[in-house]
C-alpha cells in the first residue's frame, strides 16, 4: 500500500531525510518514531503529496507521490501536526467543506460517521476556534477520516489530548487499522508499542531500525533472555542450566535467604522455558519464578537514536520510564529527547 | 469531461468556503460600510453642489480611488492567513489544484465585491427618477467597475500571495495599486513615448470609456489580461510553496 525507497530532501544544504526505504501494507499501523528534527513530519508530508522529495520515490495505493499527486491525495487522510483549521467555520461548515473538496460520496453520510468516529459530534455547532486543543485534534482526525480513506497519515494525533482522550485515539487508531493502512508519527514510545504493528525509527534523516516492535527487541539483543529464580546451590544451578539444549549463557548473582537469580541467555526464538523449569525441579531445587524478559522500547530507541556515551550519561541520570518532551528541541532533546518521568 | 467536472466542483467548493468565511467575519461588514459611507457622502456631495451632469460620470473615479484602497483589505487574508496558520498546508494536500485554490477564492471574492456594489445601485435609481439618465451609460458604468474590481482583487491576492502577515499583504497591495494608478500621470514627466505605455498600464485609465458608455475592447481586453496575469503569477507564487518547503 505504501513503498518508499531510497527517499532524500534536503532543505539548501541541510539534509533532512536521507535514503530513507520502508513499506507498509494494508491493515498495517506502522508507527514513525524519532526524536525532534529526525525527518518524521518531512517524510509525512512527502507522502502527501505536499512537497516533492529531492531523490528516490514513494508510492501511495500504487500511485507515486509526484507524478500522480492528484490521486494519492483522493486516497489520503492527512493529519498535519497541530492540526491547522479554519477556526472561523463550525465544526460541521468545516467538515462539509472538506467533504466537498475531497468530492466525497454521500457526504452528509460521511461527515457524520467522521465526526461521530472521532467524538465531535456534540460539537458540531461550534465555531472551531472556540474549541479546546484536544477538541481542536479531534476536529483535525474527523477531517482526515472524511471519505473513509484507504491510508491515514496522522503526525502526532494524540499530541495534547488529555490521558483518558489519548486511550480514546489511541483505541480508534486500532480500531480503523482493520483494512486501512496508518502511518502516524509520535514522540510517545510506549504509544508505538501500544497501537503499532510495525515501527520505523529515524534519527537524524536516516532509518536506523524497521521492524515490529517485539523483533526489534529480538534483534537488538541477539538472544532471548529468561529470568529464574531459584532457591539452590549458585555454582551447580550455573553449571547445570548452562547444559540445557538452546542456552547460550548463563550469568548468576546471589540474592537474600539463599536465593539465585539466573539470567539464561537462549537463541532467538528458541522457547527452553520448560526444560529449565524441568531441570530445576529435577534437581530438586525451589523455583520460585521464570519469566521470559525483552527490552523495552525505550531501551531500543535509546540504543538507537544515542551514541554510548550518551546512553551510559542518560541512564545514570534518570533511569524509569522515557517520554520524549514536545517542546522546544534542544540540544538534548535533539539527541535523546528531553527526559520526564 | 469527468476532470472538467470535478474541477468545477473543487473550484465551487472553495469558493463556497471563502464565501462562508467572508459572511462569518466582521472583515467584510466592516470594508462593505466604510466603502457604502464615503462613497454615499461624496455622491451627496456632488448631488448637492447641482449634478453636473445625468449619469455616474462625476462619482465613479472617487468610487475606484476608493476601491483601491478598500479591496486590498478584503483580499490580504486569502493567501496570508492560510500561511500564517498553517492550514495551507492541509489545503494543499486535499485532492484540489493550486490553480481550483486560487480560481475559488478570486470567484469568492469577486461575488462579495459584487455585493458591496448592490448598495450603489440606490444611486442609479435616484438618478433615473430625479434626472433624465440613460441605461446605456449607467449599465456600462457598472461593467466597468466590475472588471476594474476584479483587477484590483487578483493584484490584491497576488499582494497576499507574498506575505504570511495579513498587514504586509495589505500594504504591498494598496502600494503596488497607487503605483498602477498614478502612472497614468507619468506622461506629462517621462515625455510622450514612455508616458503613453505608462498610461496604458495604469488601471484607471481605462475606466474612463465604461464611464462614458463605450465599450472598448482594448479596455476590456487590458482589465481581463492583467486579472488573468495577476492571478497566474498568484498560482505560481502560491505552487513555490512546495518547492520552497
Amino acid at each position: 500500500m505504501i513503498e518508499v525507497e531510497n527517499l532524500t530532501k534536503s532543505y539548501g544544504p541541510k539534509v533532512a531525510l536521507q535514503d530513507v526505504s520502508f513499506a507498509a501494507g494494508r491493515g498495517e499501523i506502522l508507527g514513525l518514531l524519532g526524536p525532534n528534527g529526525a525527518g518524521k513530519s518531512t517524510t509525512m508530508r512527502i507522502l502527501t503529496g505536499y512537497f516533492p522529495p529531492t531523490s528516490g520515490s514513494a508510492r501511495v495505493a500504487g500511485y507515486d507521490v509526484v507524478e500522480d499527486s492528484i490521486e494519492v491525495r483522493r486516497r489520503i487522510g492527512y493529519m498535519p501536526e497541530n492540526a491547522p483549521l479554519y477556526t472561523d467555520m463550525t465544526v460541521r461548515a468545516y467538515m462539509d467543506f472538506v467533504g466537498r473538496v475531497k468530492e466525497v460520496q454521500r457526504r452528509q453520510d460521511s461527515v457524520d460517521w467522521a465526526m461521530d468516529a472521532a467524538r465531535v459530534d456534540h460539537v458540531a455547532d461550534t465555531i472551531i476556534g472556540r474549541l479546546s486543543k484536544g477538541y481542536r485534534q479531534r476536529v483535525g482526525l474527523a477531517q482526515a477520516l472524511l471519505g473513509d480513506p484507504e491510508v491515514l497519515i496522522l503526525d502526532e494525533p494524540t499530541a495534547g489530548l488529555d490521558p483518558n482522550q489519548i486511550i480514546e485515539t489511541r483505541q480508534l487508531i486500532k480500531e480503523l487499522g482493520g483494512d486501512r493502512t496508518i502511518i502516524l508519527s509520535t514522540h510517545i514510545l510506549p504509544e508505538v508499542s501500544a497501537v503499532c504493528s510495525k515501527v520505523v525509527i529515524i534519527n537524524r534523516g536516516k532509518v536506523v531500525a524497521v521492524d515490529t516492535p517485539e523483533a526489534l527487541t529480538r534483534q537488538l539483543t541477539g538472544s532471548d533472555r529468561l529470568t529464574v529464580t531459584v532457591r539452590g546451590p549458585q555454582a551447580e544451578i550455573e553449571k547445570r542450566l548452562a547444559r540445557v539444549p538452546g542456552v547460550i549463557d548463563v550469568a548468576t548473582r546471589p540474592a537474600p535467604k539463599g536465593v539465585v537469580v539466573v539470567d539464561v541467555d537462549t537463541r532467538p526464538g528458541n522457547d527452553v522455558r520448560e526444560k529449565v523449569a524441568a531441570e530445576i525441579v529435577g534437581a530438586g531445587w525451589g523455583l520460585q519464578e521464570l519469566r521470559a524478559q525483552s527490552l523495552s522500547l525505550e531501551d531500543i530507541f535509546l540504543q538507537l537514536t544515542t551514541d554510548e556515551n550518551e546512553l551510559e550519561g542518560y541512564r545514570a541520570a534518570e533511569p524509569g520510564p522515557v517520554h520524549i518532551d514536545e517542546s522546544e528541541p534542544t540540544e538534548a532533546a535533539g539527541k535523546v529527547g528531553a527526559v520526564t518521568k | 469531461m469527468k476532470r472538467l467536472t470535478s474541477g468545477t466542483v473543487a473550484i465551487a467548493a472553495m469558493a463556497r468556503k471563502e464565501l462562508y468565511s467572508y459572511l462569518m467575519s466582521p472583515m467584510a461588514y466592516v470594508v462593505t460600510a466604510v466603502f457604502l459611507l464615503i462613497n454615499g457622502f461624496i455622491f451627496f456631495l456632488i448631488l448637492s453642489s447641482g449634478f453636473p451632469e445625468p449619469n455616474l460620470r462625476p462619482l465613479l473615479p472617487t468610487t475606484a480611488f476608493l476601491l483601491l484602497l478598500v479591496l486590498p483589505v478584503l483580499t490580504m487574508r486569502l493567501l496570508a492567513e492560510e500561511k500564517s496558520t498553517g492550514t495551507m498546508e492541509l489545503l494543499m494536500t486535499f485532492p484540489i489544484t493550486d490553480t481550483q485554490v486560487i480560481v475559488g477564492k478570486f470567484l469568492a471574492t469577486l461575488a462579495v465585491y459584487c455585493l458591496m456594489l448592490v448598495p450603489t445601485l440606490a444611486y442609479v435609481f435616484i438618478l433615473k427618477a430625479f434626472g433624465n439618465s440613460e441605461w446605456g451609460p449607467l449599465f456600462t458604468a457598472y461593467l466597468g467597475l466590475i472588471l476594474f474590481g476584479a483587477t484590483v482583487i487578483s493584484i490584491g491576492m497576488l499582494s497576499s500571495s507574498f506575505a504570511r502577515s495579513q498587514i504586509v499583504a495589505a500594504v504591498i497591495g494598496i502600494g503596488a495599486l497607487l503605483m498602477l494608478w498614478v502612472l497614468g500621470s507619468a506622461g506629462s514627466v517621462l515625455g510622450p513615448r514612455l508616458g503613453a505605455v505608462l498610461s496604458y498600464l495604469s488601471v484607471n485609465e481605462h475606466l474612463n470609456n465604461f464611464l462614458q458608455g463605450v465599450i472598448d475592447l482594448k479596455d476590456v481586453v487590458f482589465y481581463l489580461s492583467m486579472t488573468v496575469g495577476a492571478l497566474f503569477l498568484t498560482i505560481r507564487v502560491f505552487e513555490s510553496a512546495r518547492w520552497r518547503a
